[in-house]
């Protein structure tokens, strides 16, 4: 821990436009819960019998916490790995996890349907511990107390930072001791999320039949683990670049260029997993069925190929946007595999369908909204980030800002000087090369040029290309082809609905009839004759059954 | 089944001192319960009458929506909700149309129970609690509102999608067939002692029948043995999902698919998950030990951090 890596309070005013922003738009998401509880989930969300989770569970519940393993991810690096010098990094992330994992709890408590039930989960005697759900339930409630005491340490700093002598003191006599359970309680913070990260992959093995075999694995559950990891590394570069330029945190670029190292080995740790397994259960000839279900697993692939790439490349090592780049897309990565096993590739039967209604969303992106604005108050009055030095000397200027969501093809006028590489112009679909630094791009000047990352360009567009050409044909093919059906046989179905309506006055269609419609009249009154046959059958059979059953009794 | 407070906490101490003790509970693969009650339904027998769905709203007191029944309504209720328990559906199927009757399929080992936190969902006679007046061993798979917390993962776990949830009420249950648990007459004897199904009684056709799972089955094979022609080869839940208590036969030259049904392996899903999820954990042994090797570790590393701490220097 050197001296200049020790978290500061952040200070300013606790109440900014960002806050009152983010706390507005929980206020929405407080409305649509209110009237949930009074009407019924039902009332507030598209979710049926069967997508019974809708977008709650699978996304406020496994996805924020997927996000909220950072602290996990970092602290294994940092306390079972010994690699003190990421010490830096845990503060902010155990923050972020306790958010992100208190939110996640929340949102269960909104989406159970009898919550006052739920205080039998603390009698061990009434566990099913057969229950997946209880397991992860269980664990994800004592890993939100460990880690919001895993911030403790915060709170006595700030005591014995505090100007009154005597807050000082209990400050430090409270954090010296709490320094000495400390060990236990990061222990129980490493256990914990292994336990409830790999069950909550373990929840779809029971819905076998419903998640596409491309998702469903028996090793749902180390996937499930592989990818917290992944997306908790992911979440902590995201967290350090945004704190950086928003509050020039402290930043050690290669620090984090390291640790994404360990992040890209994760994320060929899974694909390799996931690809093996599939060759393992004779699945890879899923990946010739061109659907839906293909194309998001080949977006989940670039998803968590490119990432890896690029955290091995040494421009990235340098760029730190390019880095918080990457690592945003891990965390995409692995909340898309997440979304898609629990959404988009679950299919309970034909008959289901199911599309997040506006309270659902609200409540998910006021959950996230809340979590920002606790994390911006709980930073702004506890040391839990790392400042520069610079900045806490009032006069300093702030540090440059990169913009880090400008464009990644940044557009350049035409006639400009620009780097070498591949630029498109969107809008006339024209292409140019620029093979030397600083020659100009052709055009005039209102023509506005995109770059292409070299990155992007090799792995991308071959990808890209492959999968136009794989899928292009057969969805045209397919689309024109049930359109042109659907119409026909609605058309004919309809017509020889009404047609035999008119001809045949006693058929009603739509009641209930014994088999087919009579054709001619042989043919009606052959039927009827077997429908006797048939008739008496059943007489036959009610007289045995009734007799049967009066000597049963 | 409503239970009073007083077993319900006498069955939670005991079950609580159950689990203190190792419990060393390998999930085999389950074999129908001996005593297994269950309905065999006839889809070549079924008229379509809908009397079962009817009998099934007034046996269980559930309100008939008159938008989807009644004398304009002859189809009854589409599918199954949480205000119809049983419902007959008519589904185009061997090149005709041939009806199919659906309810909870009382799984021998139901996912639903397997999913559920606290055993609000629960097979009569393979729960480790005792809840007061249950007959042992029918395999039943009951509901116990007081238990039931309303995650729906049963929901999510069902491949038949049979629990249905109140969507539209503030204190909401789950709603699924009990094989009229609550209509059994212990002086009726046989398999009407545990419970005796509303649809069954009413059905004129004999399409739907109750009674003990082997005598179903037997009783199955017999009908598939004297008119091959006019059924299936297949008894769908003889195996199905590791098999289950309703069965069902079909007609010649329908497939199950058509009828509705998931194709489900043969070992069930429970059984799946739980021996995946359960592995690991080697009977709570490899947190225990997980949590003392971490402890250990970060101890001894955060001696050797405070030593180190004095002179930063020789940090990184």
């Amino acid at each position: 821990m050197r001296a200049q890596a020790h978290p500061r309070t952040v200070g300013g005013p606790l109440f900014d436009r960002t806050v009152i922003a983010l706390l507005a738009t929980f206020a929405v998401a407080a409305a649509v819960i209110a009237y949930r509880f009074k009407a019924g989930i039902g009332a507030v969300s598209n979710m049926n019998d069967g997508f019974s989770w809708g977008i709650w569970e699978p996304v406020n519940v496994v996805v924020f916490t997927g996000v909220g393993a950072g602290a996990y991810a970092v602290g294994l690096l940092c306390y079972l790995l010994n690699r003190g010098e990421y010490h830096a990094l845990v503060r902010p992330a155990v923050l972020l996890g306790a958010i992100a994992y208190a939110l996640g709890g929340t949102s269960v408590l909104i989406a159970l349907g009898r919550y006052w039930n739920l205080y039998w989960l603390v009698l061990p005697g009434m566990w099913n511990l057969s229950s997946v759900l209880l397991e992860v339930a269980l664990c994800v409630m004592t890993y939100v107390a460990v880690l919001w005491i895993e911030i403790l340490p915060a709170v006595f700093d700030r005591a014995a930072q505090s100007a009154s002598a005597k807050r000082a003191a209990w400050g430090r006599r409270w954090g010296a001791r709490f320094g000495r359970a400390m060990p236990y309680i990061i222990a129980s913070a490493m256990v914990l999320p292994t336990m409830h990260q790999s069950s909550l992959g373990g929840l779809l093995l029971l819905a076998g039949s419903k998640v596409h075999p491309l998702w469903h694995t028996p090793l749902l559950p180390l996937l499930a683990l592989v990818s917290c990891l992944s997306m908790g590394f992911g979440a902590v570069v995201v967290l350090t670049s945004i704190l950086r330029f928003t509050w020039s945190a402290r930043h050690d670029q290669e620090l984090l260029a390291r640790m994404s190292k360990v992040n890209g080995g994760l994320l060929l740790v899974f694909v390799a997993l996931r690809m093996g397994d599939l060759a393992l259960h004779g699945k890879l000839r899923l990946l010739l069925v061109p659907d839906y279900h293909l194309a998001l697993f080949a977006v989940e692939m670039i998803l968590f190929l490119v990432p890896a790439g690029m955290f091995f490349s040494h421009r990235v090592e340098r760029k730190e946007r390019l880095l918080f780049r990457a690592a945003l897309a891990t965390v995409l990565a692995g909340a898309l595999w997440r979304v898609d096993a629990f959404i988009t590739c679950f299919d309970p039967g034909a008959r289901w369908h199911y599309r997040p209604a506006f309270g659902e969303i609200a409540v998910t992106v006021g959950m996230a909204a809340l979590g920002a604005a606790v994390f911006i108050l709980i930073s702004r009055r506890f040391p839990v980030v790392a400042l520069e030095e610079a900045h806490l000397s009032a006069a300093a200027p702030p540090a440059p800002r990169p913009n880090l969501l400008r464009s990644p093809f940044g557009a350049s006028p035409g006639g400009s000087a620009v780097r070498h590489g591949h630029y498109v112009r969107l809008r006339h679909l024209a292409f140019a090369v620029v093979h030397r630094d600083g020659e100009r791009l052709p055009d005039g000047a209102k023509a506005r040029w995109l770059r292409i990352p070299g990155l992007v360009f090799f792995l991308g567009l071959p990808l890209v290309g492959g999968l136009y050409v794989l899928l292009l044909p057969v969805v045209l093919l397919t689309t024109a082809l049930s359109a042109i059906l659907t119409g026909l046989l609605g058309v004919t179905r309809r017509a020889f609905v009404y047609l035999t309506a008119v001809l045949t006055p006693p058929w009603a269609p739509g009641r209930a009839h014994l088999a087919g419609t009579p054709g001619s009249e042989e043919e009606a009154a052959l039927d009827e004759a077997r429908r006797d046959g048939h008739l008496d059958a059943l007489g036959e059979e009610l007289e045995r059954e009734r007799r049967r059953r009066l000597g049963g009794r | 089944m409503l239970v009073s407070r007083r077993s319900f906490v006498k069955g939670a101490v005991a079950a609580g001192a159950a689990t203190l003790a190792p419990r060393a509970e390998a999930h085999e693969a389950v074999e129908p319960l001996p005593d297994a009650v269950g309905m065999l339904y006839d889809s070549t027998r079924c008229v379509g009458c809908r009397a079962c769905v009817a009998a099934c709203k007034e046996a269980n007191h559930l309100p008939a929506d008159p938008s989807e029944f009644g004398p304009d309504h002859p189809e009854g209720p589409a599918d199954l909700s949480a205000t119809a328990k049983t419902v007959v559906q008519t589904r185009a199927a061997g090149g005709s149309e041939a009806f199919v009757k659906r309810q909870c399929m009382h799984c021998v080992d139901p996912a639903c129970v397997s999913a559920c936190m606290l055993g609000a969902l629960h097979k009569e006679g393979r729960g480790k609690r005792d809840t007061g007046g249950e007959v042992q061993g029918t395999g039943v798979v009951l509901y116990d509102p007081s238990l039931c917390v309303g995650c729906r993962y049963c929901q999510i776990a069902c491949a038949y999608v049979a629990p249905r949830f109140e969507w539209r009420k503030a204190f909401p249950r789950i709603v699924k067939c009990e094989l009229c648990h609550g209509r059994r007459g212990p002086s009726k004897g046989d398999a009407y002692a545990v419970a005796n199904p509303a649809c069954c009684e009413v059905c004129p056709a004999g399409a739907v029948i109750f009674g003990y799972r082997s005598a179903l089955l037997a009783e199955a094979r017999r009908r598939q043995a004297e008119e091959p022609a006019r059924y299936a080869p297949k008894i769908f839940g003889e195996v199905d999902g590791g098999g289950t208590q309703v069965l069902y036969l079909a007609g010649a030259g329908v497939s199950f698919k058509e009828l509705g049904f998931p194709d489900l392996p043969r070992e069930s899903y429970a059984r799946l998950s739980e021996r995946v999820s359960h592995a690991p954990y080697l009977e709570g042994l490899t947190p225990v030990a997980l949590y003392a090797a971490a402890a250990f570790v970060i101890r001894r590393q955060r001696a050797a951090g405070s030593h180190r701490e004095e002179n930063p220097e020789e940090e990184r």
